[in-house]
């Protein structure tokens, strides 16, 4: 395999995704080539990055936003009167 | 109370809500980039899903269901966004100019630069390693929520990956347009 069809795999091989075969044959690649390598390092470090990513929490007026707006009242009117109709078999 | 009830169990509006709104809102403010915006696309993705929940696909799972709405409901405003940037050499991801010539590791901490490389992804790509590296889901759950093959995800992640990293060292060696 060369670097340009290892590539295309690496990403796929960090998440243990590849079958037997492809993934021994990236294995035994990336023993020799030094820059493939690196890029896998570089796919880890940068996941690791992104899942630790902090959490930004929203507003607490998003929910008395979502909560309190027109369309979500119009929403509960209609659950409503489906639910009414349903009941009554109208 | 209106309740409706999934795969999973049974849940009130205000319920799901309280469980997913954090994990929603932090997925839509890294597709758009824009934590106003965010809020606006959280409450819209909320509202679609109360609104078709009587409707929901029994076969997904009800996070991959609200993932997918959060997905279509950034990317329509993406699209829209895209559309009324009619000038030439507006850009979509702007910085603030007094960044133009500053040293990228004094301007951006490791945040910064993360979220900064995410911008400058293509969207798709973008979604399929938020939800994969964030959210922890499976490829799979990728599939279902982006309504993809998973053979796709497995394309998806690879290319997502490759995009991050050349933006990230771009951004990182301040070689990037910013």
């Amino acid at each position: 395999m060369n670097c340009e069809q290892v590539r295309d795999l690496l990403s796929a091989y960090l998440d243990g995704m590849l079958a037997g075969d492809e993934r021994s044959l990236v294995a035994s690649h990336l023993v020799d080539c030094q820059d493939c390598h690196s890029i896998l390092i570089d796919y880890y470090r940068f996941d690791t990055l992104l899942t630790l990513m902090p959490r930004i929490k929203p507003t607490p007026s998003l929910s008395h936003n979502l909560f309190s707006s027109r369309e979500y009242y119009e929403l509960l009117r209609c659950l409503e009167q489906e639910s009414f109709l349903n009941s009554h078999h109208l | 109370m209106t309740r409706v009830e999934t795969k999973e169990c049974t849940w009130s509006f205000e319920q799901i809500y309280d469980e997913y709104k954090t994990a929603i809102y932090n997925y839509v403010y890294h597709l758009v980039g824009d934590r106003e915006q965010a809020d606006d696309l959280t409450q819209d993705t909320f509202l679609k899903a109360f609104r078709a929940l009587p409707k929901m696909d029994s076969n997904l799972k009800l996070s991959a269901w609200l993932y997918r709405i959060a997905t279509n409901t950034a990317y329509d405003a993406l699209r829209r966004k895209k559309l009324i940037a009619w000038l030439p050499w507006q850009d979509l991801d702007h910085e603030p100019a007094d960044a133009e010539n500053a040293d990228p590791q004094e301007v951006y901490g490791t945040t910064e630069l993360v979220r900064a490389a995410l911008k400058r992804m293509p969207q798709q790509y973008r979604a399929a390693l938020l939800l994969y590296t964030q959210e922890g889901f499976t490829y799979s759950e990728i599939a279902q929520t982006l309504n993809i093959a998973e053979s796709g995800v497995k394309m998806y992640l690879s290319r997502a990956r490759q995009s991050f990293r050349e933006h990230y060292r771009a951004l990182e060696q301040g070689g990037a347009r910013r």
